[in-house]
């Protein structure tokens, strides 16, 4: 069912609203671009809400985007931008937003602990709602982002499906901890490299940016990064305790991510067990953020096949 | 708009002739200063990194009393358009606008830039015009254009270091069917790509500002000598320079969080001209 798209019609709402005067609107646009803000909270956060150009017909499901906990709203290498782009073009509303204390969000300093993120997905996922008059939403979401996007899904009835990109195992408390599985999974990964004489000659000629290794080791290495996940993991847990949803996912992953053997086999497993409907797709070469054009390419029109699918998508139900 | 702490934060957007431009505006509610600045945002997956700092630093501006503008260059960021249409000079055209816009919201006549990486290169490259920049703040600028796809080889570089061996081919590469860069996801014309490596500072600069600060991110206690050239450079014989060396890893590739608090600080102190 599709309607006529409300944006295109009526005047914009006085709410921080950033758009373009139509008159002077480009011509080839497909997206009409609005940076809101929302109350979550008290803590204000700044979301970007892409809408179908005119002449478009708005779909009844909308799209919210869930960053990593590192990054903005514009997603890694402007890939949100990219899809937002994209699916406005076939009528979908997108919400791309930021967490507490990242990009132009208010909030205390710091990547969101999992009950915190999961609470941020939880409030863009209503205010798109509300703001862009729609029934239900696809989430799509990568690393940490994919991960709370899965969580949301579980506890929002609204939600017709989640796209879960490099997903990982940060935000509950199931398996190894943060900690002790990143840092394996990276010592390991430098540790076969520095058996490669590639790798050495790259480092002698400068070619390797050693600071950005340290610090990420020393990201992952950090005893409150530690604290704060296994807090915010048992948050996260509460708040999703009791949710039986399962709405249709779809799993993306790099097969150079050094990850994502391990995260997929756990996901399919639970999907065989708990007989939930997902699917998985692994990217031939890519690594954890898809940063070439081709690899993010395959990850984009994956994505605009699933969320046109999410129309006529049932959700799972399950009773126990 | 939002108050914070006597800040007054608004979404903009202004218009560059094919497309809107899009950022954010930072007000002090008490306190105003008589000049305004125009922050400009490093390039690629740099402006990512950056994004949480250029936030807070342009929060500790505005509750000093300065205006502040951030935005992002046509094809970049939350602005319209795509990448394969950009230009340097596009870009440089889009600070002009942005500064234009800044005094017309702000009210104030004397806007001054402020640069972060590739941004400050912009800047630096803005600052040869006619009309005398009144401030100009480099944070860490490029020397050479074509570093940002040097740069970000490195990075990319560093992470392929952890994945596997079966990732084929470099991520920055010529990809034949388009005739352009994929650099790390983001689609560069090859006339980008020259015009960026066509950029030598501080050869190509002449002197033009009235102050500049220029931030060094380094270990080292001395400004490298080729900053202090281009600081040099980019001054009018009636104006000051200030160079200053930050003793902290640079902010675009860390992983982990950064406060900026003193990195504002140091660098207000220099635009107030007191002791860095």
């Amino acid at each position: 069912m599709m309607r006529s798209n409300p944006r295109t019609e009526a005047a914009l709402p006085s709410l921080s609203v950033d758009s373009c005067p139509s008159d002077r609107r480009p011509r080839l646009a497909i997206v009409r671009r609005e940076v809101v803000a929302f109350e979550v909270e008290s803590s204000r956060l700044w979301a970007a809400i892409d809408w179908p150009s005119a002449g478009v017909d708005l779909q009844p499901v909308g799209v919210v985007m869930c960053n990593s906990d590192d990054g903005c709203r514009l997603g890694p290498h402007r890939l949100w931008v990219r899809l937002a782009e994209r699916l406005c073009a076939k009528g979908f509303v997108c919400c791309r937003f930021d967490y507490r204390g990242c990009g132009d969000s208010e909030g205390p300093e710091g990547p969101p602990p999992g009950d915190v993120g999961l609470r941020d997905v939880l409030a863009a996922e209503r205010f798109l709602r509300q703001y862009a008059g729609i029934a239900a939403t696809v989430l799509v979401g990568i690393c940490y982002g994919a991960e709370v996007a899965l969580l949301a899904g579980r506890c929002c009835q609204s939600v017709r499906g989640v796209v879960a990109c490099s997903a990982g195992r940060y935000v509950t408390t199931e398996g190894y901890s943060r900690v002790v599985r990143h840092a394996r999974a990276y010592l390991s990964g430098y540790a076969r490299k520095m058996g490669q004489p590639a790798t050495w000659r790259k480092l002698f000629k400068g070619r390797v940016a050693v600071r950005t290794i340290l610090g990420g080791l020393g990201a992952v290495l950090s005893p409150s990064a530690h604290q704060r996940d296994r807090t915010g993991a048992a948050g996260a847990e509460a708040i999703v305790c009791g949710c039986h949803h399962r709405p249709p996912s779809l799993f993306i992953y790099g097969s150079a991510d050094p990850l994502h053997e391990r995260y997929a086999h756990g996901y399919r497993l639970e999907a065989d067990e708990q007989g939930l409907k997902r699917s998985f797709l692994c990217v031939e070469g890519a690594d954890h953020n898809f940063s070439r054009l081709v690899w993010s390419e395959q990850v984009i029109r994956a994505i605009e096949t699933f969320v046109e699918n999410s129309t006529g998508f049932h959700a799972v139900h399950r009773d126990d | 708009m939002r108050c914070i702490e006597m800040i007054e934060e608004t979404a903009e957007h202004f218009w560059d002739g094919v497309g809107c431009l899009r950022g954010m505006l930072y007000r002090p509610v008490c306190s105003e200063r008589p000049v305004a600045l125009v922050m400009c945002p490093p390039f690629g997956e740099e402006r990512k990194s950056a994004a949480r700092i250029m936030t807070l630093a342009a929060r500790a501006l505005a509750r000093r009393g300065v205006f502040v503008l951030r935005f992002d260059y046509y094809g970049t960021g939350e602005s319209d358009g795509k990448l394969s249409q950009a230009s340097v000079d596009r870009w440089l055209d889009d600070i002009r606008k942005a500064r234009k816009h800044l005094a017309a919201r702000s009210g104030v006549r004397s806007v001054g830039v402020l640069g972060i990486r590739f941004g400050a290169t912009l800047a630096a490259l803005l600052s040869t015009e006619q009309a005398p920049l009144p401030l100009l703040v480099l944070w860490g600028p490029l020397l050479w254009g074509g570093a940002c796809i040097e740069e970000t080889r490195r990075h990319l570089d560093a992470t392929r270091l952890v994945t596997a061996s079966r990732a084929g081919g470099l991520p920055c590469e010529i990809t034949a069917r388009s005739g352009g860069w994929d650099m790390g996801g983001f689609r560069l014309t090859n006339r980008f790509a020259r015009n960026l490596e066509r950029i030598v500072l501080p050869e190509g600069t002449r002197t033009r500002a009235q102050r500049v600060v220029l931030v060094v991110f380094s270990g080292r206690r001395d400004v490298p000598s080729e900053h202090a050239q281009l600081a040099e450079k980019l001054t009018t014989p009636s104006g000051d320079a200030h160079c200053l060396t930050y003793p902290a890893r640079p902010f675009w590739v860390t992983a982990s969080r950064y406060d900026p608090t003193e990195l504002v600080e140091r660098t207000c102190a220099a635009v107030d001209g007191g002791e860095p």
